[in-house]
């Protein structure tokens, strides 16, 4: 509709308009004195007249704002709303690594952080949940990412900013000595009917480079084909040791 | 972390902005776009530019009439989609004095807001007395009281243009949109019938290559161009608005496209009646419509007397924040109105016209002056702003070559279509125009001399509703600890 590229188009992103407007407020917010729509394009090396039409719904929704003598652009109020968008719309890095071992063997697989309270959920299957979250998170003999916590007692600190999730049950201490017994036989851990009956599942740790584990990752699968599930091994464990690289020696963000 | 994340975690109030607006005190971000367009079309006033403008234009022009007005509202476009590029940027109640400020400096926009000025006021006043005079002729039957029952009307119709006005803005354009609906409805319709009863002969609305100059052309789209002065007023209303940015350009456009397609429209029916012989109008052989035709072309001129009162205040309310008129025009009431102001100017807008008819002056005294002043003072005020616009643009890092091409053939049209009209308007009305110059020079003078002199001012003018310190993310540091 208009000549300058700053259209009367939808205040309401597309996808890609979507990216493009973060790249944009991510600039700004680098420049607390201010950038100008030049600079911004010359940045996100998107052409000038799409970031011009971007910086513009930007300003007519208030999100940015204009400096008094036009030289550059500011963060506007209500980028405030915006806060929890920006975390969704980011696509951490683990994401790829999930896909990846999630497509290879068809099975949920979840992604678990350690503390040294409990667990925390990272990455859900978002295509199979876990089947009760709640005895999950509470009761670590009742899943194998719950036996690899046990067997190797992580310290780490609770990850702070999050309701932190904390076991409720303590085990006694021979089921403690059986499942580190299996698990050095194994090498792995496993948990059959433990949070579902007709569910079992297996969990492989992550370690950070001085061989302490950080997380876990569990394969979950139906019971009657969990006597295959073992196959998924090797796939789950390249996932863990790209996770650990991802990780850099640091727990899993808690993201 | 992203930069992002950390400034909104951070929030570190600003404090190289301002804490409050140079609009402060207005009643602001409450309009909508619907006010805009309300302002916008009332001050284009279509039903009365339909039923005045056909006849004379086919008059002028002959077969070239409508080709003419396709051609300006081609012209309009271009100069509203101009001014959307501005008014997405800057929202100021100066409107298109406040862009040609913050495009070519505050001596080219001290002229371009003179001009802008002088185009509202001899409007406003053109149309107070010709609605006026068609409520007094519609009232009265004896010649001699008829002066006296048109100022009558005029002080009647200002009271409430200034009581509308002070009650503040959706009041005023709601009322605006209700006249001027109903107005444009029982033209078309009135348009419709007459033309469906000649059998839809559309033929006189094509050119006849014979009759093409372009001087006529030229001469003919600076005369058009009167039917649609105005729709660019609903841009004042930018600091009043809830999303300036969003509803002042889209408002203007779409006053723009209405007014366009219902003028092209009536005018084509009563263009094809004109040509067919009849050349009062449909109107003149259809005895007993007079009354309707005038008290429509009453009721939208007085709607845009009140529309065009409306956008001086507001300009004036601009020039008066920045220190280059006295501060009454800036001061508001209660309600958040500049209300001294809108009282001062409808009564100038009253007190004009009414001295020149009570000292024996005829309507057409008043429009030897208003009428080139209209044209004039638009012409000047759209070019510069055509001019401005890519310097702006430039300025800040955001012209393309779009808006440069968009600016720069807008902006030569104009030019030629305003030396065009000052030529003619030197040969037919040379006393008008010398007139329509001497004031604009006065103002644009009076303003400079106030750049000039006046402590501060050359500073403070270009002022707009920036973005205060609250505005951005870490608020104005006060309540955010």
């Amino acid at each position: 509709m208009s000549a300058d590229g700053s259209g009367t188009s939808s205040s309401r992103f597309g996808e890609k308009g979507l990216g493009l407007a973060l790249e944009v407020l991510e600039q700004v917010a680098g420049h607390h004195d201010g950038i100008t729509a030049a600079e911004i394009a010359r940045a996100v090396g998107a052409p000038r007249a799409t970031v011009y039409r971007t910086v513009n719904a930007l300003v007519r929704d208030g999100y940015l704002v204009r400096r008094p003598d036009f030289s550059g652009f500011l963060l506007g109020a209500r980028v405030l709303e915006l806060a929890a968008i920006v975390d969704a719309h980011r696509r951490p890095a683990h994401r790829d690594v999930l896909d990846e071992v999630r497509s290879a063997t068809g099975e949920a697989v979840h992604l678990v952080a350690f503390h040294r309270s409990g667990l925390a959920i990272v990455d859900e299957d978002p295509a199979q949940p876990l089947s009760d979250r709640a005895t999950f998170l509470s009761d670590p003999t009742r899943s194998a990412p719950g036996h690899v916590w046990l067997v190797e007692q992580p310290n780490l600190p609770e990850p702070a900013g999050v309701a932190v999730e904390r076991w409720r049950v303590t085990p006694p201490s021979e089921v403690v000595s059986a499942i580190h017994a299996a698990y050095a036989a194994r090498g792995y851990a496993e948990q059959v009917g433990g949070l579902s009956a007709g569910r079992g599942c297996l969990a492989v740790s992550i370690t950070d480079d001085d061989g302490h584990a950080i997380g876990a990752l569990t394969l979950s699968t139906p019971v009657s084909r969990f006597s295959l599930a073992a196959r998924h091994l090797g796939a789950l464990r390249d996932a863990a040791r790209s996770l650990r690289t991802l990780a850099q020696g640091h727990p899993v963000s808690f993201s | 972390m992203s930069a992002l994340a950390d400034a909104i975690r951070r929030g570190r109030p600003r404090l190289d902005l301002t804490r409050e607006s140079p609009f402060a005190g207005l009643h602001r971000r409450h309009a909508s776009v619907v006010d805009v367009v309300a302002q916008s079309v009332a001050a284009t006033a279509p039903a009365g530019v339909m039923l005045v403008h056909p006849g004379a234009l086919f008059g002028r022009s002959g077969s070239l009439a409508f080709t003419e007005l396709v051609l300006t509202v081609g012209l309009v476009v271009a100069v509203a989609l101009v001014i959307g590029m501005l008014s997405r940027r800057i929202s100021s109640t100066g409107s298109l004095y406040t862009f040609t400020t913050r495009g070519l400096g505050p001596w080219a926009g001290i002229v371009g807001g003179s001009a802008l000025a002088v185009g509202y006021l001899a409007i406003a006043m053109s149309t107070l007395s010709s609605g006026a005079t068609r409520i007094a002729g519609l009232v009265s039957s004896e010649p001699r009281s008829i002066s006296g029952v048109t100022v009558a009307v005029m002080a009647g119709t200002t009271v409430i243009t200034a009581g509308v006005i002070a009650r503040g803005v959706r009041m005023s354009t709601r009322i605006l949109l209700v006249l001027e609906t109903i107005a444009v409805a029982a033209v078309l319709a009135i348009s419709l019938v007459a033309l469906s009863s000649t059998g839809w002969d559309l033929a006189p609305l094509a050119p006849q290559p014979a009759e093409f100059s372009p001087d006529i052309v030229m001469l003919g789209i600076a005369f058009a161009i009167i039917g649609f002065v105005g729709f660019e007023s609903g841009a004042a209303l930018g600091p009043e608005s809830r999303r300036p940015f969003a509803s002042v350009p889209r408002g203007v456009l779409v006053s723009v496209f209405a007014t366009g397609a219902v003028v092209l429209v009536g005018t084509a029916a009563q263009l094809a009646l004109v040509a067919a012989g009849d050349p009062g109008g449909p109107w003149a052989s259809t005895s007993g419509v007079g009354w309707v035709v005038d008290l429509i072309v009453a009721t939208s001129f007085l709607a845009c007397s009140l529309a065009m009162t409306n956008a001086a205040t507001r300009l004036a309310f601009a020039l008066s924040r920045e220190g280059v008129i006295p501060g009454v025009f800036g001061r508001v009431s209660l309600r958040g109105v500049p209300a001294a102001g809108a009282i001062l100017i409808a009564f100038a807008v009253f007190a004009v016209p009414a001295t020149v008819l009570l000292l024996g002056g005829s309507r057409d005294t008043l429009r030897a002056v208003t009428s080139p002043a209209g044209m004039i003072g638009f012409l000047v005020a759209y070019a510069l702003v055509c001019v401005a616009a890519p310097v702006f643009l430039a300025r800040i890092g955001e012209l393309t070559i779009g808006a440069a091409v968009l600016s720069g053939v807008a902006g030569a049209a104009l030019l030629a279509v305003l030396g065009t009209a000052v030529v003619s308007t030197s040969d037919t009305n040379p006393v008008g125009l010398v007139a329509v110059l001497g004031i604009l020079g006065v103002v644009s003078a009076a303003g400079m001399v106030r750049l000039r002199r006046g402590a501060g001012v050359i500073e403070r003018v270009g002022v707009h509703d920036w973005a205060v310190a609250s505005d951005t993310i870490g608020g104005d540091g006060e309540g955010s600890r």
